[in-house]
């Protein structure tokens, strides 16, 4: 029987990866080892350096080359969030939601989990951690999930697909730091979330930290009052 | 095993560290070079790639297979540095000359030109695609590891991998509408 289109291309793929040619795999132990001991140095200094280098590098670029443009605006976003260094930051009115409790499409997780496309994970740390104490699904395409301490909000990781947009207006420096060896944003001033990416647009102020990162799939939204290296440390905890 | 060297790791033990950097480096340099195009940006993204996994090897479960997870934290890494306007620029004026730069390789075999080629193809496709592609038939991992890599369902990878060799199949045959044939 003759091979199908799909199979014809993975044969053809699978015998060019046989003939791919590889420069020398050099001996990296030396240089992780060093990196190691070097790490301890903060990380949000060396990428707020590396930052500030390719804001000059790029601010000389930007006016006349469109890929570059492209790409300028591309790192003010993390995942499907934008951060808009408007300045002033637009003043809050009546329709904001008060509260994260207060959001439409209060469920459970595992309805959550049946009816949204992307996989929702959850933190295993800390250990004593347990599952969300409260789950929204405001339109059909983002997990909201909260966590609470005696009716206190202590944590609330927001999960929505990449392509869904959110804005935020926030006109302060933020920190990068790394989640999974990627790059996340850390925001730590009061500032207004835009939600435009479903079918209702709602705003909210986020009065803690925000730790956002993303993967091929998703962008998170972890907001807490702990450390960043406590957000870190849930954030790379998910399963 | 590299469960007994991932336990020592994660009590401290940069030596045992090394030992698995050296089990599995070629591997992690080799997503990194077929990701970025360049072996000196590979040997960085490598090296950032270990240092990020010894610091995140505490929640590591020391019995799974530490390759598939590595490779994870490798196509992260190189997926960020790529996004470096200096890198995207560069790797813009290398795929405008590899389909042309062809006819002067007369010198290299035609298995090696074909491979430069497709290579070249896969490179143009999307992050996702190219991630997939690489793990699955460059570096060969399995499905299952191929899903441990990606974090995703087995049955995932499989549709995936479908999708992402018909996106691959279209825009080779763009070019050359004789490939599958065998014919230029």
């Amino acid at each position: 029987m003759a091979p199908t289109p799909e199979e014809s291309v993975e044969a053809k793929v699978m015998e060019a990866a046989r003939h791919t040619a590889y420069p020398p795999t050099p001996d990296l132990t030396g240089g992780v080892i060093r990196g190691l001991e070097r790490r301890r140095l903060t990380v949000p200094v060396a990428l707020a350096r590396a930052a500030a280098i390719l804001a000059l590098v790029m601010a000389a670029l930007f006016v006349t080359v469109p890929e570059v443009r492209a790409a300028v605006l591309s790192l003010l976003r993390v995942g499907g969030v934008t951060l808009l260094r408007e300045t002033p930051a637009p003043a809050p009115t009546l329709d904001l939601v008060p509260t994260v409790l207060m959001l439409d499409g209060r469920t459970t997780l595992n309805e959550a989990r049946s009816i949204l496309p992307f996989r929702i994970r959850t933190p295993a740390y800390p250990p004593e951690l347990n599952g969300p104490d409260h789950v929204f699904v405001p339109d059909n395409s983002a997990v909201v999930m909260v966590w609470t301490e005696n009716e206190a909000i202590t944590l609330v990781l927001t999960i929505h697909p990449l392509e869904r947009e959110m804005f935020k207006y926030y006109p302060w420096d933020q920190t990068g730091t790394l989640v999974n060896g990627d790059y996340a944003a850390w925001l730590t001033e009061p500032h207004t979330l835009f939600d435009a990416g479903g079918q209702v647009v709602t705003r909210r102020i986020i009065h803690d930290h925000v730790l956002i990162w993303y993967d091929d799939e998703v962008t998170y939204r972890l907001e807490t009052d702990l450390p960043m290296a406590e957000a870190v440390n849930i954030a790379e905890s998910l399963e | 095993m590299d469960s007994e060297l991932i336990r020592l790791a994660q009590q401290g033990d940069t030596g045992a560290y090394g030992q698995l950097v050296q089990r599995h480096q070629e591997p992690v340099f080799r997503l990194a070079y077929l990701i970025c195009g360049d072996p000196d940006d590979a040997e960085d993204i490598a090296q950032e790639s270990f240092i990020a996994a010894y610091h995140a090897l505490s929640r590591f479960d020391s019995e799974r297979p530490l390759r598939p997870w590595l490779l994870r934290i490798t196509a992260n890494t190189a997926r960020n540095k790529r996004r470096s306007v200096g890198r995207y620029l560069n790797v813009l004026r290398r795929w405008a000359n590899e389909w042309a730069s062809e006819a002067d390789a007369e010198a290299q075999a035609s298995e090696t030109l074909e491979a430069d080629a497709l290579l070249a193809a896969v490179r143009r496709l999307s992050e996702a695609d190219q991630t997939i592609i690489y793990l699955r038939y460059y570096l060969e991992l399995s499905v299952a590891e191929t899903a441990q890599a990606l974090d995703i369902e087995a049955g995932t990878v499989k549709s995936r991998l479908s999708r992402a060799l018909g996106r691959l199949r279209e825009s080779v045959m763009r070019e050359r509408p004789l490939w599958l044939e065998g014919g230029e």
